[in-house]
């Protein structure tokens, strides 16, 4: 069975470019980046359209360089969430055809339909066109399918082949395939091979994948240990790694991490950020219906003399808990252990050892009931109006981050 | 380190994620995968109740049927039942004291000693 998997890897084409298109016709036909901040000029281009990649555009690129090469370009701000929303419903859908999805990254996922495509007629491609004109109709984005006999081979299919075709579909299925399509390639095209790599490999003049492929793997190994062999055997289209969809129970931990916008030095302007932090993990972990049983405090900052300082402390909380106010408390605790009065800079938080939300235990010394209460009142409250229709009143505070995080999702906005 | 090479270790060492599209994404999972609450006849629940007492009075061990989401079956012996609640506490053979939502239990036996 093993040894004829069907493994496909559904990239999503421009991927943030193309959810703002297809939500806004009059941006169809131009030039169109995502940037961070389209009114800041040294802002970053998050994706290009295939118009703008024309006019050379790259992703990481500055606005200003981009706007130099393109100064018809149309630069939008990012929208994270309807992001996140289109690649769950494209999620979605190639779990109508398999149960096995997993997400690679928010634009990529891989699907195994070695147990399912039978039922579809058992061509791999036509299958893949089925799917693609599905996610094209639905949600506008164009999809391309690398598909192959395992992980590896999917990602090289997609990368090398499938996305240099007119259809976006590549079935990699025999080894002359791979020698031919994959192995011409040069080695700095292969998924796992970066700028530096590709210069320590010339120095060993492996040029191409192929070349690659066909040195010896102790060689390789021994120069680079595990990523040496690692290199070797996605060269080489090895690969047995499952497809393994997310599970809730998988997920060990919800945790955060705050850059603070200068370094904060007062005890209670740090403990106030810490409280935002408590806040929103509280809520995520609601939101999932998952309690943790450990929570964990970091902080780093700048001692005496530039050098960097920091800690990363952990406790058990009294019991299994969701709740803002019970975080914060085992946290500030922690936080006031770790620190002696040296500026912060960053703040992590995280609760891990989760367990299922609904059995939780009262307490005959505090009133969780009524924190539990408040809690919920203020998730409603924020599930209709918005994540900063309110807030407790020591987050109004200027060195509140929470305004601006409320904004944003992975330092980019909502 | 070797990590990379078991398992799914290649793709989850090299991914990004968001946190909250994870999160996105397992929630979706879970309201897709929830369970039709299968409803227990009230025989059942009886049974239950009378397997749970008689463990927590008298010290016996007891074998729960749960619900999928929480791990099919467990086993051990009832140090705190609180019907009110809807919650009970089971010390397992390791020690390990695991609480239980009512709701969660399809069946109970008790082991004959």
């Amino acid at each position: 069975m093993a040894a004829n998997r069907i493994v496909m890897l559904v990239d999503m084409e421009s991927f943030y470019a193309g959810v703002e298109k297809a939500g806004n016709p009059a941006l169809r036909k131009v030039p169109l980046a995502v940037v961070g901040d389209p009114e800041v000029p040294s802002s970053a281009v998050l994706a290009a359209c295939p118009i703008a990649k024309r006019y050379d555009i790259r992703t990481g690129e500055r606005l200003d360089a981009a706007l130099a090469k393109c100064p018809a370009l149309t630069a939008v701000r990012p929208r994270m969430l309807a992001y996140i929303e289109v690649s769950a419903q494209i999620a979605g859908i190639l779990e109508a055809y398999t149960d096995l999805v997993e997400p690679y990254s928010i634009d990529e996922m891989f699907a195994d339909v070695t147990g399912s495509l039978h039922l579809y007629g058992g061509d791999p491609q036509e299958l893949a066109r089925l799917i693609q004109s599905r996610i094209a109709i639905e949600t506008g984005v164009r999809a391309r399918f690398g598909i192959g006999g395992n992980k590896v081979r999917a990602k090289l299919a997609c990368d090398l082949v499938a996305k240099r075709t007119g259809e976006g579909i590549f079935f990699l299925h025999k080894q002359e395939d791979w020698e031919q399509r994959i192995w011409s390639e040069p080695v700095r095209r292969m998924w796992g091979v970066g700028g530096r790599m590709e210069k320590h490999l010339r120095s060993l003049r492996i040029l191409t994948i192929g070349d690659l492929a066909r040195t010896p793997p102790d060689k390789l190994q021994s120069r680079w240990g595990v990523n040496g062999e690692v290199l070797w055997r996605i060269a080489n289209g090895q690969d047995d790694s499952p497809v393994s969809p997310w599970t809730a129970r998988e997920q060990k931990e919800i945790g955060t991490t705050i850059t603070l916008p200068r370094a904060y030095r007062l005890q209670s302007e740090i403990e106030t950020v810490l409280l935002d932090l408590c806040t929103e993990i509280g809520r995520r972990a609601r939101r999932m219906r998952r309690m943790g049983e450990v929570v964990s405090v970091g902080a780093g900052g700048e001692g005496g003399r530039h050098e960097s300082r920091g800690f990363r402390l952990r406790a058990a909380l009294p019991d299994p808990s969701d709740m803002t106010s019970e975080l914060f408390e085992t946290a500030r605790r922690l936080f006031r252990e770790g620190w002696d009065g040296w500026p912060v800079k960053r703040l992590s938080l995280s609760l891990s050892r989760l367990g299922s939300s609904e059995v939780y235990q009262p307490s005959l010394f505090e009133d969780r009931a009524r924190q539990r209460a408040i809690d919920r009142v203020m998730d409603e409250i924020k599930d209709r109006f918005g994540e900063t229709a309110i807030a407790r009143g020591r987050s109004f505070t200027d060195e509140s981050r929470s305004k601006d995080r409320a904004d944003k999702i992975g330092g980019h906005y909502k | 380190m070797t990590r990379k090479l078991e398992g799914n270790g290649l793709w989850e060492s090299s991914r990004m994620i968001l946190p909250q599209y994870r999160e996105r994404i397992v929630r979706a999972a879970a309201e897709r995968d929830a369970e039709p609450e299968a409803a227990v006849h009230e025989d059942r629940l009886e049974e239950i109740a009378e397997a749970v007492k008689r463990s927590l009075a008298l010290g016996l061990t007891v074998r729960l049927e749960l619900r999928q989401e929480e791990g099919h079956g467990a086993e051990g012996i009832v140090v705190d039942a609180s019907p009110l609640q809807g919650m009970l506490r089971l010390r397992q053979e390791s020690g390990k004291v695991r609480r239980i939502a009512y709701r969660h239990i399809t069946g109970a036996s008790l082991k004959e000693c």
